[in-house]
């Protein structure tokens, strides 16, 4: 019977898709992007945290809001809607396998600080107590400690999200642990007490310790964070483009990876975005110079933020949330939200990374990040894509970087981010028509459900559509997840498909561009 | 043979140039494009009918737009200069006096009847290291034409168990309310008018502090210090008439000429409260009583307790704060300046009535606030207040004179410190209170 249709088919569908204009070039797929051309040096931006506060909770949310944006999608994906790699983003375990020892390694060159330590600096900024200082082999640090009541609870998270995002693909600097006890700690005579000009003392130095838990036997346990070569020129802006930088040519609230950040913030409950949490870095590289984007400080993740500033709400509600708070006033108490019933977890290690409770789209940063404002459901099954990628064993190796001393409190948290993986695929890869892998088979077009690939969903029908919607073919899923349609024709044809996973549930059709049956030009994972 | 050699040199050379047009076509790997351009839009997406529909409201909000832009860039020029010199001054060096702080703080207050209230505070907290707070504090406008104050507050002196309070302040009020003696339902009518009062008090106050935060008493001793002056009203603000056009002003005790008064008090204050601002739980109770010697014309006794009560109803995010407050002064009534009997009216005496609506020897006050969570720091609130005064003790517990006033509220507050508080209540027609000041502005103080 499929065999009797298929020329049937293949007739229908040559004559829907001849008249098709040509939407994407005959090209191969851009992997790559130009945005290391060599450019002037480029000035250093403050992060003011008190305007930066006034804007995201007030001003420029008015501003924005009078702005009546619509959609936009995102504007540095490639024709397959991935991110080629560039400055802000290199493609990791979104392309190809990742070994657990190799993420637990990520960006390591040279490894911890080795002892003894020389403070050169005091750290400014932050809550918990620091320093920037000298180790052994000339290399400087930022060294951070925990709260004085959660030992681990922020070195740990520190090292764990920090080779989560390596591996997820962005730039992050080297970061450890080291235990140190204070003998291993000096004082080079230069460093100045703050900005003042004041000779930094060892009674300074024993007030910081004071402030830092120690372990049983006296030492320090801390997290050590590898200052980046080249000149720090301030964190990347959450909107807008660096108007002297030549390279940047993409607004940041329409960069792919950092919409579909949202996605990997709520998976890890790093609510702590903002300006001051990335770092362009001013960068040399044979012979040419150019800035490169990272991001840094992760000790807030897991819980930690809310842990750190009393807030139960933290990763349901802004820090200033006009629509949940206003709600509330108007409830009279009356509304129970999602977080009331949140616990903390039983460690001290780990801060209230919740399972059950969490829910990905109602997921929110504690300081509104414009990106996340402008993400779409590509961008969020970008990243959800990526997130499903990583396995238990790769959970377990990232976590375990964190060396969390009591093991059950790494298990309980491998299994929290297993849990919360599960939530993020569920919501963000069966919220779209999520055909992915496209290939074309003795000319035939191919792809993978990657509902059904990643155990979400299974079963259903790819429908292709003509524009007003009527069904043209119907291809079955396979139980791998695998489905391919009839023949193509030759020339250019771009396909309208989409995904009826069950009667009632129809997904919105996406498109396929392929040229003389041979090659995929494109996709559009949301049509305009 | 030559034949065949010819051939396979043309094949050589054909297949020759064949593999460098192939390799021409191939070409070297082509650059990588720009970052914008990684799309490959052979044609790209056109205006969507989304994009037609929004533009023509977003030209129509470009205007507003530009003048919020506009009427933002001072405020922040402000905040950027705040945030560097904070920057500036901050930092973890770790030295010996990170714990004391010194803060100007600007203080903004409404209130129905009187106007806005401004001014600011220099306050120096944790001197001693052991929470001694020291301030001056200057304002006008509103229920004051200027006020001045200077303070130092200790629970624990030193680090010893020595209680003080010491308090001098003066103030010119130039349009205080008044509405007769009683509770207004006697014959004679009591419209609302207003008077002006100097008032210069001094306070001091000593004593011991037993326990810990959580679970405190206090008890202790004071003289205050009190002179004031009366004369007609002379602010142009309220329409109201002024005193001697509505009543006989020279029968009020201490109208015509000042009241001085020195009142030596004994002090009990009982706190278990787990917080101080964001109280969930606990008790204030402060009783008082007091003598003014005939010294200068008045003399009277003075007796007064106040408790509140905090009743977590749910994880310390609902809570229900139950007070009750009675106030009583002893002795004849021509020994007693009138400003200084009991009163009733205002944001803390009374919600939804006018300050000082109400004014006689004695007075009782009951209240019932809820209060549920908004935001981290801020919590939202509904009330029901009554109270009532009296010339006698007995007369007090006339329930259908009391009065009554209910009305909803928020509370910005930390842990320990009421940042602002808002007031909305309905009783003898609609009252606001608003106030923007880090210290506790209801204090007991200033009741009197």
């Amino acid at each position: 019977m499929r065999n009797t249709c298929a020329p049937l088919l293949a007739l229908a569908l040559l004559s829907s898709a001849c008249a098709s204009t040509p939407r994407f070039k005959d090209q191969p797929v851009v992997w790559r992007v130009d945005d290391t051309r060599d450019t002037p040096p480029v000035e250093t931006r403050e992060f003011l945290v008190h305007q930066y506060a006034a804007d995201i909770i007030v001003l420029r949310r008015l501003t924005r809001a009078l702005e009546l944006r619509g959609h936009t999608a995102a504007q540095d994906t490639n024709a397959l809607d991935e991110v080629p790699d560039s400055t802000w983003f290199t493609n990791r375990i979104s392309v190809r396998t990742v070994t657990p020892e190799e993420a637990a390694r990520g960006p390591d060159v040279s490894g911890p600080p080795q002892l003894p330590l020389v403070v050169t600096h005091v750290k400014s900024g932050g809550t918990n107590p620091g320093f920037v200082a000298k180790d052994a082999t000339g290399r400087k640090f930022v060294i951070k400690f925990d709260p004085m009541e959660s030992l681990e609870l922020q070195t740990a998270a520190s090292v764990i999200i920090n080779r989560f995002f390596w591996t997820l693909g962005y730039s992050v600097p080297s970061d450890h642990l080291v235990v140190f006890a204070r003998s291993d700690v000096t004082i080079d005579p230069k460093t100045k007490a703050g900005d003042s000009k004041h000779a930094f003392t060892a009674p300074m130095l024993d007030a910081i310790l004071a402030k830092a838990p120690r372990l049983a036997d006296g030492t320090f346990r801390a997290s050590s964070s590898e200052l980046l070569k080249g000149a720090p020129k301030g964190g990347f802006a959450a909107e807008g483009v660096r108007s002297e930088d030549p390279n940047d040519r993409v607004p940041h609230e329409h960069r792919r990876e950092l919409r579909g950040l949202r996605v990997f913030a709520a998976w890890l409950d790093h609510t702590d975005m903002k300006e001051d949490n990335g770092l362009d870095v001013y960068t040399e590289d044979a012979g040419r110079h150019y800035l490169r984007h990272f991001l840094i400080d992760f000790g807030e993740t897991l819980g930690g933020h809310s842990a750190e500033k009393d807030r139960a709400e933290d990763g349901y509600e802004y820090a200033w949330d006009w629509e949940n708070q206003t709600k509330a006033a108007f409830a009279f108490g009356l509304w129970k939200r999602p977080w009331e019933d949140r616990r903390p977890s039983l460690w001290a290690s780990l801060g209230s990374i919740s399972t059950s409770e969490f829910d990905p789209a109602l997921w929110r940063e504690a300081y509104p990040y414009w990106p996340f404002f402008e993400r779409d459901a590509a961008d969020d099954y970008w990243a959800a894509k990526i997130v499903m990628r990583f396995d238990r064993p790769l959970l377990a190796a990232l976590v375990a970087t964190g060396q969390l001393s009591d093991p059950r409190a790494a298990a309980f948290l491998t299994n929290a981010l297993m849990i919360r993986r599960q939530k993020i695929g569920s919501t963000y890869i069966e919220a779209v028509t999520p055909l992915d892998d496209f290939r074309i088979e003795q000319g035939r077009l191919c792809a993978v459900d990657l509902g059904t690939r990643f155990d979400l969903a299974h079963g259903g029908v790819v429908e292709r559509i003509d524009e007003r919607g009527k069904v043209l073919e119907r291809a079955a899923i396979g139980q791998d997840g695998r489905v391919c349609l009839a023949p193509l024709p030759t020339g250019y044809v771009a396909l309208r498909l989409r995904l009826r996973r069950s009667p009632g549930d129809v997904r919105r059709p996406m498109q396929v561009h392929v040229k003389d049956a041979s090659r995929v030009l494109g996709i559009m994972r949301i049509e305009p | 043979m030559r034949v065949l050699k010819i051939g396979a040199t043309v094949l050589a050379i054909l297949a020759a140039m064949t593999d460098a047009r192939a390799a021409r076509a191939a070409g070297p790997e082509p650059a990588p494009p720009p970052p914008d351009q990684a799309r490959g839009w052979e044609t790209p997406p056109g205006t969507t009918p989304e994009e037609a529909a929004l533009a023509g409201p977003q030209v129509a909000l470009m205007a507003p737009r530009l003048v919020l832009t506009v009427t933002f860039l001072p405020i922040e020029g402000g905040l950027r200069v705040v945030s560097r010199r904070i920057a500036k001054g901050g930092g973890d060096a770790g030295e010996e006096d990170d714990v004391r702080t010194v803060a100007i703080l600007p203080h903004l207050s409404y209130l129905t009847g009187f106007g806005t209230t401004v001014g600011i505070a220099a306050r120096l907290q944790n001197l001693g290291g052991h929470g001694e707070e020291a301030a001056v504090t200057a304002g006008f406008g509103g229920r004051f034409a200027q006020f001045v104050e200077t303070s130092f507050l200790a629970d624990r002196a030193a680090g010893s168990q020595t209680w003080v309070e010491s308090r001098a302040r003066y103030e010119i009020r130039p349009q205080e309310i008044f509405r007769g003696i009683g509770d207004g339902t006697g014959t004679a009518p009591s419209p609302e008018s207003r008077f002006r009062e100097r008032r210069l008090t001094v306070l001091e106050r000593a004593g011991v502090t037993m326990g810990e935060p959580g679970r405190l008493t206090k008890i202790g001793g004071a003289a205050i210090f009190q002179s004031s002056s009366f004369g007609p009203k002379d602010d142009d603000f309220s329409a109201d008439p002024s005193i001697e056009t509505a009543y006989d002003a020279r029968a009020l005790r201490g109208f015509a000429g000042g009241a001085r008064t020195v009142e030596f008090q004994g002090n009990l204050v009982v706190d278990t409260r787990d917080a101080l601002a964001a109280t969930s739980r606990g008790l204030h109770a402060a009783a008082y009583a007091g003598v003014v010697p005939a010294l200068d014309h008045y003399g009277f006794g003075h007796v007064g307790l106040d408790v509140t009560g905090y009743v977590d109803l749910y994880k310390k995010t609902r809570v229900l704060v139950l007070r009750g407050a009675v106030e009583g002064v002893l002795g004849e009534d021509g020994d007693i300046p009138f400003t200084q009997l009991a009163r009733l009216g205002g944001p803390e005496q009374l919600r939804g009535y006018r300050l000082d609506r109400y004014r006689d020897r004695e007075s009782a006050l009951v209240s019932a606030e809820y209060r549920y969570p908004i935001h981290h720091v801020v919590a939202g609130a509904l009330f029901v207040d009554a109270g009532h005064v009296a010339h006698d003790p007995e007369a007090l517990t006339a329930l259908s004179r009391w009065r009554a006033g209910a009305g909803v509220g928020l509370r910005i507050r930390t842990t320990d410190t009421t940042i602002a508080s808002l007031d909305l209540a309905y009783g003898d027609g609609v009252q606001l209170f608003f106030s923007i000041f880090p210290f506790d502005s209801r204090a007991q103080w200033n009741k009197r």
